[in-house]
């Protein structure tokens, strides 16, 4: 092959490389034919009604673990998607009822449980409900095994002794449902939404379990990015300084619901 | 919001089928399924693959163009970073103006202490 069919055919394969159409000799661009426009699918009508989005009965299959038959306590650890906590989840019930939340290691110093939580090293808060004991961390990064270890083995130590979770005088400090209900939609009313309010979010009482509050987030704030720090640094905070005896505070929203979740 | 490479639905149908082809919405966008087998006739099963190798924030199905379409349950297999997770959902009937929302978040890991 000679140089200038070789060169010939280095130009063609340059040509054929770049986007749009050339002129082999001169490498110049080509205006393109024009082209009929493509119909648009049915599937993409913008026309489309908006469509009311609805659930199904979800069915949740458990796997339950068999007892243990030499009466060792079994507890499971599951941390947050956020990392932010861990949840540890234990084979027997650690309260007749109630729950409480522990901001300090002197708030617990005369409950028993949450006393041997917070004697592990990294442990910032602890909420005890029924048979799981929630705690958050000094520091918010890294693998929660290591100190999910050492909780782990605290808990399984004070449920061995059998002595109470928590000091007699919380559990008579824990307020009824209906007083807490009253409580709590004021503290709703008057300082929680008008905060969100400026992001189109709202908040409402879901529903109380004992003195556990499930609160559910609406407009702005379903399906919001933020919505675990609203909860965590706004509600939480706020519900607690305002209402005492509140238990554990849950999330009942369901934050994927809806075709578009966030200002839905 | 995971990732999700790929969503395989199972639909039963009760007593009230449908002839409407079966649309996924994700994340606000409709499509039929691009795989599929089975129908949504009365007593039939029908199965259907999607891989949107795409962040999820909504999944749902939208129900028929016309009438009703009675699900006698529903599954859905998730497949994205992780290990793959399995939604199973009960009965329910759609119509021209619901969609059915089949969208759940992977599992939680736990692990013992």
């Amino acid at each position: 092959m000679g140089i200038r069919t070789r060169i010939k055919k280095l130009i063609k394969a340059q040509v054929r490389n770049r986007v749009g159409t050339f002129n082999v000799r001169s490498g110049e661009p080509v205006a393109p034919p024009p082209r009929a426009p493509e119909p648009k699918p049915a599937f993409l009508d913008d026309d489309r009604p908006v469509r009311r989005v609805i659930r199904a009965p979800l069915i949740v299959e458990r796997a339950e673990a068999a007892p243990a038959t030499d009466g060792a306590v079994r507890i499971k650890a599951q941390p947050a998607r956020d990392g932010d906590d861990c949840t540890f989840l234990v084979d027997r019930p650690l309260l007749e009822r109630g729950s409480w939340h522990f901001e300090t290691s002197e708030d617990a110093s005369q409950s028993p449980l949450p006393a041997a939580v917070f004697a592990v090293e990294g442990v910032e808060t602890v909420v005890v409900d029924e048979s799981t004991v929630v705690i958050t961390r000094v520091g918010d990064e890294g693998d929660w095994r290591p100190l999910a270890e050492l909780v782990g083995a605290a808990i399984r130590e004070h449920v061995g002794k059998g002595d109470p979770a928590l000091a007699q005088e919380i559990v008579d400090a824990i307020p009824d449902e209906d007083t807490l209900r009253t409580a709590i939609q004021r503290v709703i009313d008057e300082h929680v939404n008008p905060g969100v309010a400026a992001h189109n979010g709202h908040i409402s009482l879901s529903r109380l379990r004992g003195n556990s509050v499930y609160i559910e987030m609406g407009g702005g704030c379903q399906g919001c990015s933020a919505a675990a720090v609203t909860l965590r640094q706004g509600i939480h905070t706020t519900f607690r300084q305002q209402v005492p005896g509140v238990g554990a505070i849950y999330d009942d929203t369901d934050h994927a619901a809806g075709i578009n979740p966030y200002f839905s | 919001m995971p990732r999700i490479s790929s969503l395989q639905v199972e639909i039963v149908t009760a007593d009230a089928g449908t002839e409407s082809p079966v649309m996924v919405v994700f994340n606000n966008h409709p499509m039929p399924f691009p795989q599929y087998r089975g129908g949504t006739a009365a007593g039939e099963t029908f199965e259907g693959r999607f891989s949107p190798n795409s962040f999820a924030h909504s999944v749902a199905i939208e129900g028929p163009a016309e009438g009703q379409w009675a699900i006698e349950r529903l599954s859905v297999t998730y497949e994205g970073a992780g290990e793959p997770w399995t939604v199973r959902f009960g009965a329910v009937t759609l119509d021209a103006e619901t969609a059915l929302d089949i969208w759940q978040e992977p599992p939680l890991p736990t692990f013992d202490v």
